[in-house]
């Protein structure tokens, strides 16, 4: 299968959804449960074939476009269409038990949102990348403002101003790499960018940090986040920290590396990461909502890999991308818990979510919590483990003290959370699962107790991915087109 | 009152900040070179004439970004989507308004319609031999249909008609970029002939005059659907409570 069936099967199914609608909603729930399986399924073809693929549109690179599959953009890859297929199979029961007027744009946006994230992983062209940031991004903001109400919209046009500046931003680099090099193929500027005037160089340096750091929730420009989280339904939480800020990381670190910041900005990235994720494990502990708890989680942990990515050195990086797979899965988990407690109770209070009854939702929640946590034998430990190990194998000492310190405070809040889910003292109300939740919550938890036994199925990939980031040679050749 | 509240140190300082960064950046632009030769835009003009396309715009356009403006399309969409998610509900209700019936306004619009949509659907199927195209027509083509409306608050669009323009064009759009994939083993290649000796002609450019018919009726259905549901808030008879 052609690599622009990625985004072309999304598209056409996105403009054919009003008449899925017409044949009933079980085919429109349908079709998206259909369009991920094929995505998740030629994706897992993928992992058997030489990389890097590529297939071009139109006119050849470096004057046209093409997509380019490297070993690094198939561990994302990988992520999105399994959490895309989750998403979608967990929606069966979604619109089924909750309010579904407008459930056919929800499904264009959804489609789009994938189709849009895959894209930017996918594209060698900067400008195409632009473009399918701005599918991602109007999606997403749709997304969060669909609840329409007081929070929601807050929510939706927060993250639509917030989305339009960002966006300003890249297109100026974008601009200002034209007039530099006079082409927006990546392998080209990549192969250019050193010709440059440093000044410029640094400009534009700082127009791709402050539009791509704004959508990856780094630290000075992460404000909006918690805001978003709370406003949108809890699925979409589980979309935007496991497919949208993991797609804006992607980009970040591979034009990162490819135009070789590596060697100046490392310490810069590594302490704005490590900020990040102090000030937002601090903000969590306070959280009375429990959508803006794990809002705070996520930023801390995206805190984390952006220390972790910078790194520069190969075995933290694998470490990182180990870590990176492992809480798109924890908390895709923990938000489509979330979402099914939030719909039983109508309320996000800590204290009213966390009286449930139900022992199949208290233990994939705990493996979720302890996963994130970093506590064997799950996966978060082995992602946290590897980290670690990364670092002192850099003699980075003061790293592996500060994430040790700050798990800490992360482990207060995650432990009064699971004492309160415990506590027998309190009033319990029983809630319902749905049939389909149960596959699904358990094929996340099974995935995330196996890759923390077996750390050997997940690693294999992730080490490939981070050669792939650290030698991109092959790539930079595809994406002139040479494989064609 | 509440200015002289909100009008703090903390405010002055990051204007301060915001401008130096901005004079900093204006600073920077000195440096840039605008006298680039051989750029990726040089190439392309070079090669238009293989397009056999007289409107060079038009065949970067459809085809040498092509996908670039499959994703404009998509974007468009989403923002169609968006804007109906926003504004249809059905706590909603409007206002019947007493319209006036004026002879002349009701039979001129009627007039003026035909003529602007004539010149809409000019300006989409010449996209490849003069300045203009599918988004520009498109935008012409939903004009006609604010002028409707500013004439008739209470007209009403076929909504069943404008979303098959909708879905199909776009359908459409992605089935030639497949059909090119099984002709010529390339995505959105120009598959059918585009013999040079041909340029210029109404009959031209392959598959370039298409994919532009097929933008502007997408876009001329998607930008009408836009002005009916901002025409309508015009008419919102309350605020629903969220």
């Amino acid at each position: 299968m052609s690599l622009g069936y990625y985004f072309l099967l999304p598209v056409i199914f996105s403009f054919l959804t009003p008449y899925f609608r017409k044949l009933g909603t079980s085919a429109l729930r349908g079709s998206s449960v259909f369009l991920t399986f094929i995505l998740f399924v030629q994706t897992l073809e993928y992992t058997g074939v030489s990389l890097p693929q590529i297939s071009q549109f139109s006119v050849a690179p470096p004057i046209g476009i093409a997509f380019v599959l490297d070993n690094f953009s198939l561990l994302f890859l990988l992520i999105f269409t399994f959490s895309g297929f989750m998403v979608s199979l967990y929606m069966l029961w979604y619109f089924k038990a909750n309010d579904n007027t407008n459930e056919t744009r929800f499904y264009v946006f959804f489609n789009m949102l994938l189709a849009g994230s895959i894209g930017m992983i996918l594209s060698c062209d900067i400008f195409n990348v632009y473009i399918f940031f701005e599918i991602t991004g109007i999606s997403s903001y749709a997304l969060a403002a669909y609840n329409k109400d007081k929070l929601g919209l807050e929510a939706g046009i927060k993250y639509l101003i917030i989305g339009s500046i960002a966006s300003i931003f890249i297109v100026f680099a974008i601009m200002l790499i034209y007039l530099q090099i006079g082409t927006v193929n990546i392998g080209l500027i990549a192969q250019r960018y050193s010709e440059i005037d440093p000044k410029i160089a640094v400009l534009i340096a700082l127009m791709l940090f402050i539009g791509f750091g704004t959508k990856a929730e780094l630290f000075p420009m992460n404000f909006w986040a918690p805001d978003i989280y709370q406003g949108s339904s809890s699925h979409v939480n589980g979309l935007f920290s496991a497919i949208v800020a993991k797609s804006y990381l992607f980009v970040f670190f591979h034009l990162f590396y490819l135009f070789g910041l590596n060697t100046k900005y490392t310490l810069l990235i590594m302490s704005l990461g490590a900020i990040t994720f102090l000030v937002s494990e601090f903000t969590a502990l306070n959280q009375k909502d429990i959508k803006r708890l794990f809002a705070y989680s996520t930023l801390g942990q995206l805190g984390i890999l952006f220390m972790a990515l910078a790194s520069n050195s190969s075995d933290t990086i694998s470490g990182a991308l180990f870590h990176l797979a492992s809480h798109s899965i924890s908390k895709l988990l923990i938000f489509l818990v979330l979402g099914i407690l939030i719909s039983k109770f109508k309320s996000t209070k800590i204290t009213i979510v966390g009286d449930f009854k139900s022992l199949f939702l208290s233990i994939v929640l705990i493996i979720g919590f302890l996963s994130i946590l970093g506590i064997p034998p799950f996966s978060g430990f082995i992602g946290k483990i590897l980290i670690l190990k990364g670092f002192a194998l850099s003699h980075n000492y003061i790293a592996i003290a500060f994430i040790l310190l700050v798990s800490i405070v992360e482990a207060v809040y995650f432990f009064r959370l699971i004492a309160l889910m415990l506590d027998k003292k309190r009033t319990k109300t029983s809630v319902p699962v749905g049939f389909v939740n149960y596959i699904v919550l358990s094929v996340l938890a099974i995935l995330i107790v196996l890759f923390g036994v077996y750390p050997s199925l997940l690693t294999h990939y992730t080490d490939l991915a981070t050669n792939a980031l650290l030698q991109p040679h092959s790539y930079l050749q595809f994406a002139l087109g040479v494989g064609l | 009152m509440n200015l002289k509240k909100e009008f703090r140190l903390k405010h002055i300082v990051l204007s301060l900040l915001s401008s130096a960064l901005m004079l900093s950046i204006l600073g920077l632009l000195s440096h840039v070179k605008t006298n680039l030769h051989k750029t990726v835009g040089d190439i392309v003009l070079s090669l238009n004439m293989q397009t056999a396309t007289a409107n060079a715009v038009t065949s970067v356009v459809t085809f040498f970004r092509g996908i670039d403006t499959v994703g404009e399309v998509t974007v468009l969409f989403l923002a169609t989507t968006g804007i109906a998610l926003m504004l249809s509900s059905t706590q909603r209700t409007y206002k019947k308004v007493v319209h006036q019936e004026s002879f002349i306004l009701d039979i001129g619009s009627k007039m003026l319609l035909n003529v602007i949509v004539l010149f809409g659907v000019y300006v989409i199927v010449h996209g490849h031999l003069s300045p203009g195209g599918g988004f520009q027509g498109g935008v012409v083509i939903a004009t006609a249909f604010l002028l409707l409306f500013l004439a008739n608050p209470n007209m009403k669009l076929k909504h069943s008609i404008l979303t098959l323009g909708e879905s199909l064009s776009g359908a459409a759009y992605v089935l030639i970029a497949i059909i090119s994939l099984f002709k010529i083993n390339i995505l959105l290649g120009n598959f059918l002939p585009h013999p040079v000796s041909q340029i210029g002609e109404l009959v031209s450019g392959g598959i370039i005059p298409i994919i532009y018919i097929i933008v502007g009726i997408k876009v001329g259905s998607e930008m009408s659907v836009i002005v009916e549901y901002f025409v309508k808030e015009d008419y919102l008879k309350e605020v629903p409570h969220a």
